[in-house]
């Protein structure tokens, strides 16, 4: 197996899109390396003109799709690397959407490109990222550098990145804003049972309007990062626009890995999983541990949510 | 339900309203054939059992004398199982043909596991001598599920195709379609006996093994795992059918990818199996 190799590109304009993207794809047909693409549509139209016919041997998504959350993106390039497991090299040209994100969001995607240095570091992953210079803005360009080891313009050679950033220093600065308290109409509970734990999110879920399906998913959330951090805990609740917020707090405890529940469950059970399966079930998960202990932040889409 | 000298049933509950249909034919029956009643409380008021009984239809003032409740005296096995024989042994003399007990057991939560199965051993003997039967009551809310399990080899008589019985989750086999029936809530805590009764169920029949799932209210990872353990352990044409999957239940199965995994069938909710 070959070495994990993630590389970001920054580009101008279509040309220097293709001048990168189609001698990346062209080589690994070529060696018959698995080929996946997930870019925006634009991008997928013009790089399927410039192949040709090589275009229906490689491997495509709409990136917008390909993950909607960062912990599903990131489960989704795994899953591509397990289900081509025979093959010592996978490539995979990967853009994330940037525009119109929140400031949450893009932080939480940065985070993910550099969490993607130790999460595939086990892989044969060959990953260019692709930073669209003429939308993205200057501290997205700028942190691209921090998150990728080395830059590639042509798809072939590469420079290392003079900013590069330890994945877990630039997590760490991620995550440095403690959480916001929650509002004062949220309500809390010391629960000593992890029973109670998904039975009060069940019946404050269900209570602040969510359907019965979702405000079980949330259960499933709460109860999984309840075994993750041990009872007894204080759980607490709330809506925010668009949200119904949940923490669990439990004194004591204290997580070091920020990486945790990033990587999906194989055929050995971890402890990690049942946080994998929460990250997949919410929007945001969000972990921090203080000198006093450890809360785990859970956000799913509140009752108002058209899904068309 | 006719029960006969010398059976030992339990009832287990987490409202009094789940005992009214196992005690109220139980003192019915009792009291229009020739037997004497006795129901013995333990944390519950008398006065509130007798309220139990006439919202039951039984009005204890109508059958002075031979439907007695009263408060347990005691927590020793011994003296309980003593005063239990001079009962029924009374109750013979005076022309019943046997007594018909039941009681509240949750002393047995402050005496602990070796007094209950003292009780339950000794008073299993009084009933096999044909004298008297009986039914124990645990309540759900206060004995630990290792414990009602347990029990559950000592009522043998009670329900054949219960499983496992226990605070959060029941498991029953079930004939037609061939498998499980399971009900109530399964987390880690009771890993362990779902997989021992899918272990028996797999041991047992030939073809697939169903499992109905309409009566889950949460699963936990831990329990999913569970059950794709079980599908992937199936020789080749065999398979381990999820039947009336609740709806957020097969969506976490998809999630984690094991809609997928070999052996496992996941069926939807609205569709009862066929026949």
């Amino acid at each position: 197996m070959e070495q994990m190799i993630h590389q970001a590109s920054l580009y101008g304009s279509d040309q220097e899109f293709l001048e990168m993207a189609v001698p990346f794809v062209r080589d690994g047909l070529a060696n018959g390396e698995p080929v996946l693409v997930t870019t925006t549509s634009g991008n997928l139209e013009l790089l399927g003109e410039a192949l040709g016919e090589d275009a229906s041997r490689v491997d495509h998504a709409e990136t917008a799709y390909y993950g909607r959350r960062t912990a599903q993106r990131a489960t989704a390039f795994t899953r591509y690397w397990r289900r081509n497991s025979g093959h010592r090299r996978v490539r995979i040209l990967a853009e994330p959407v940037w525009q119109g994100k929140s400031a949450r969001d893009v932080l939480a995607w940065k985070r993910m490109e550099s969490g993607l240095n130790v999460l595939l570091d086990d892989t044969g992953i060959w990953m260019i990222c692709p930073y669209d210079t003429r939308s993205v803005g200057a501290g997205i360009a700028e942190d691209a550098l921090r998150t990728h080891p080395s830059v590639s313009a042509d798809g072939r050679t590469a420079q290392p990145s003079a900013t590069y950033a330890d994945p877990h220093d630039f997590i760490g600065r991620c995550d440095a804003a403690p959480l916001a308290a929650p509002p004062a109409g949220s309500v809390s509970a010391p629960l000593d049972e992890i029973n109670d734990v998904r039975r009060f999110v069940a019946e404050e879920a269900r209570r602040r309007g969510l359907a019965e399906e979702s405000a079980s998913l949330l259960a499933v959330a709460a109860h999984e990062a309840a075994r993750y951090l041990g009872t007894p805990l204080t759980a607490g609740i709330w809506e925010s626009f668009g949200a119904v917020v949940c923490d669990l707090r439990r004194p004591g405890k204290a997580i070091s890995d920020p990486l945790v529940g990033f990587r999906p469950p194989g055929p050995i059970e971890r402890a990690e999983d049942g946080l994998w399966l929460a990250r997949q079930v919410c929007d945001h998960v969000d972990v921090r541990s203080d000198a006093t202990g450890c809360t785990i932040r859970l956000q799913a889409a509140g009752p108002r949510l058209q899904t068309g | 339900m006719r029960m006969a000298p010398g059976e030992h049933r339990s009832v287990a509950f987490s409202d009094e309203a789940e005992l009214e249909p196992v005690l109220a034919p139980f003192v019915h029956e009792g009291l229009a054939g020739r037997d004497k009643v006795l129901y013995v409380t333990d944390v519950t008021h008398p006065a509130v059992a007798t309220g139990l009984l006439r919202g039951w239809g039984i009005d204890p003032d109508a059958y002075a004398g031979r439907l007695e409740v009263r408060t347990l005296g005691t927590s020793d096995p011994d003296v309980m199982v003593a005063q239990l024989t001079e009962a029924a042994h009374r109750a013979r003399a005076e022309g019943y043909r046997a007594l018909r007990f039941t009681g509240e057991m949750s002393w047995a939560v402050r005496e602990g596991t070796d007094s209950l199965t003292a009780f339950e051993t000794k008073v299993q003997a009084l009933f096999d001598s044909g004298v008297a039967m009986g039914i124990c009551q645990y309540d759900r809310r206060v004995f630990p599920p290792v414990t009602l399990s347990e029990l559950q080899r000592l009522h043998r008589g009670t329900d054949v195709d219960l499983e496992f019985d226990g605070a959060l989750l029941r498991i029953r086999r079930s004939v037609d379609p061939p498998g499980l029936e399971l009900d109530g809530e399964i987390d880690a805590n009771a890993v362990d006996e779902l997989t021992r009764a899918l272990t028996s169920a797999v041991r047992r029949e030939r073809g697939d093994v169903h499992v109905d799932m309409g009566r889950i209210s949460f699963i936990d990872l831990s329990g999913l795992r569970a059950l794709v353990d079980t599908a992937t352990s199936l020789k080749e044409g065999r398979s381990l059918v999820l039947d009336r999957v609740p709806e957020h239940v097969a969506q976490l199965v998809g999630l984690i990818g094991w809609d997928k995994a070999p052996g496992l069938r996941v069926r939807g909710g609205d569709a009862r199996w066929s026949r």
